[in-house]
């Protein structure tokens, strides 16, 4: 399953969100994507997932222009955690999480075992069984968001996309969810804020004003000249002594 | 492995669970025919349905014969038919705009249904060509295609200013369709015409026929066929529309087709009893309340408390002041008001 954005470009009103970006999602990786706001991270999510057209350029997913395929095709293969998805609905976690069902069902045929199956693998991978039953407002941010992905795994899709999953959420809720979306083995794309949780991916991309600045393996991408360029920062490198990994520290440039 | 079986398990009642729902679709116009300020014994309603059905022959009085069969049993089936059908409506339009005061009264859609059938009925433009219901739904897709347009340009949306947004062009729309209505009537109607329309207008069941019965129910049963088969669809939209594309929702259709099954099924309710208010509002909240949020228990739930709802409304306005039948859009304002002003209070609570 591969997913390629072909020279693609979006335009709302006359501003341009997105502009000549192309890239290719290969299987079984994490891509980030970084940048400052309004560099079009999210447009570049709802570009992918289907939810919107590009004006100029492809989507292209398993070598079929992504306009050729159904809704509900689409959501067979790839599922969307969009930020700040919320509800005042009165529903429990399982059900929530078994919305992600929606695109193998219809009118014709029903709700089944193994579809029961799926939501509960899908809530055991990530930790929520237990909670199952509870109700949705009762949930923390953190669980919520867990609750998304869990739904969004419920789908069985082959590529997952992850619209700054982290946001809001308390430091501890921030590494648990990098670590679950590290070891789920799906082909995921991922926008981060955070350039050091960022590191982790296999590689980024980095948005500034619509256009993709830069595309590689994290220590390539974000040297000192992305830095300056994009995010208007320079960075001395640290070594955490625990595990020898390098971290970032962000400075203004002045 | 508990917490396992815990989520494995998901209550799922047989059929055989459900046994009371026909019943209560036979009990409740049954009820209904039987009381009012001349109550008639059940086994007379009865016995009224044999004669009628299949000659049965048995000895009723004429004049219980012509109350039960013309009179109350068409007009509690058109209540039951009319109840379901605005219950169903109010629920599709508060899933479909993410918006707890959705409703198709409150919305405008039921003026605007009004405007379409006065215009057929008074002023008599495609009178030859067109029944009063066809006007009804040319107005009501018009008021609803005015009210989101201007609720959209307002920046309305599943926001908490954005839901106020919709319901402020509701009002609007609700006030220009009724002043057009009223203009179309101070114009075209005569005196006699005027009397007979105003009261139409406050929702009436008085002088309803066999006709209208067919049209109620072929609308009902389109209304709930369309969410029926859409349930999983409206359950998708449960974080947003956004949320019920990545869910392979095809978005603009199922809204083009739920919207305009809903409100065929408003304007020919409109058509046969005028607007009668809050019962798209309040019964799909009271359903909720019931049966929680999943559509495929929410929409027969709905369809099934607005059916007694209104069947219930028209006793009461039929017996509430002696002598006299009341309309009864008073009776459901009545219960709707406050009920609305709860659920305007929750809402802002829980946003």
């Amino acid at each position: 399953m591969i997913l390629e954005a072909r020279h693609v470009r979006r335009r709302v009103r006359g501003r341009t969100l997105l502009d000549d970006v192309s890239l290719t999602i290969s299987t079984g990786e994490v891509l980030g994507l970084v940048g400052p706001n309004g560099s079009g991270k999210s447009t570049l999510m709802r570009l992918l997932a289907g939810l919107v057209r590009p004006d100029r350029g492809h989507v292209i997913l398993d070598g079929r222009p992504m306009a050729d395929l159904s809704q509900r095709e689409i959501a067979r293969r790839i599922a969307l955690v969009a930020q700040s998805a919320e509800t005042a609905d009165r529903i429990t976690v399982r059900d929530a999480v078994a919305l992600g069902r929606t695109p193998w069902l219809d009118a014709l045929s029903p709700w089944s075992a193994q579809d029961d199956a799926e939501v509960a693998h899908a809530l055991r991978r990530v930790d929520l069984a237990h909670l199952a039953l509870r109700d949705w407002s009762t949930l923390s941010g953190g669980e919520r968001q867990r609750a998304h992905i869990a739904r969004a795994l419920a789908q069985t899709p082959q590529i997952l996309l992850l619209d700054e999953p982290t946001n809001h959420l308390d430091i501890r809720h921030q590494l648990s969810v990098l670590d679950l979306v590290g070891g789920l083995g799906v082909s995921t794309v991922i926008a981060l804020h955070d350039l050091n949780h960022a590191m982790r991916c296999d590689r980024l991309a980095v948005l500034q004003d619509g256009r993709l600045q830069a595309l590689g393996p994290p220590a390539e991408v974000l040297n000192p000249a992305i830095l300056a360029q994009v995010f208007g920062v320079r960075a001395s490198a640290l070594i955490d002594p625990q595990d020898g990994s390098r971290i970032m520290r962000f400075h203004p440039i002045d | 492995m508990t917490t396992d079986a815990g989520v494995m398990v998901r209550p799922r009642p047989g059929l055989a669970a459900w046994w009371w729902v026909p019943l209560l679709i036979l009990a409740a116009p049954l009820a209904g025919t039987a009381m009012g300020e001349t109550p008639i014994a059940l086994g007379t309603v009865l016995r009224a349905f044999a004669n009628q059905l299949w000659d049965a022959g048995y000895a009723v009085d004429p004049i219980d014969q012509g109350i039960v069969w013309s009179y109350r049993l068409p007009r509690a089936l058109v209540a039951g038919a009319c109840g379901a059908g605005l219950a169903i409506s109010g629920l599709v339009l508060q899933t479909l705009l993410r918006n707890a005061l959705a409703d198709p009264y409150l919305l405008g859609i039921s003026a605007g249904a009004s405007t379409g059938a006065v215009v057929v009925a008074v002023a008599g433009i495609g009178g030859a060509f067109l029944p009063m219901s066809a006007g009804a739904l040319l107005g009501a897709m018009a008021a609803f295609g005015m009210v989101t347009g201007l609720a959209r340009l307002a920046g309305g949306g599943p926001t908490a200013r954005g839901a106020a947004q919709i319901v402020l062009a509701g009002i609007a729309g609700s006030q220009l369709f009724n002043a057009l209505t009223s203009f179309i009537i101070a114009r075209s109607a005569s005196a006699e015409q005027a009397r007979g329309i105003m009261f139409w207008l406050l929702g009436n069941l008085s002088g309803v026929r066999w006709d209208d019965v067919v049209l109620a129910v072929a609308a009902v049963t389109t209304a709930l066929g369309a969410a029926f088969w859409h349930v999983r669809s409206l359950d998708a939209f449960t974080f947003g529309s956004e949320s019920a594309a990545s869910l392979g929702v095809p978005v603009r259709r199922v809204q083009a087709v739920l919207i305009l099954a809903t409100a065929a099924a408003t304007a020919a309710m409109v058509s046969i009893t005028g607007a009668i208010g809050f019962v798209g509002l309040v019964v799909p909240h009271a359903a909720r309340l019931l049966v929680g949020s999943r559509h495929a228990r929410l929409v027969p739930a709905s369809a099934l408390i607005g059916m007694v709802f209104l069947i219930a409304a028209d006793v009461i306005a039929r017996m509430l002041v002696p002598g006299q039948t009341l309309p009864i859009g008073v009776v459901t304002a009545l219960v709707g008001a406050p009920a609305f002003a709860v659920i305007l209070i929750r809402a802002r609570s829980a946003a």
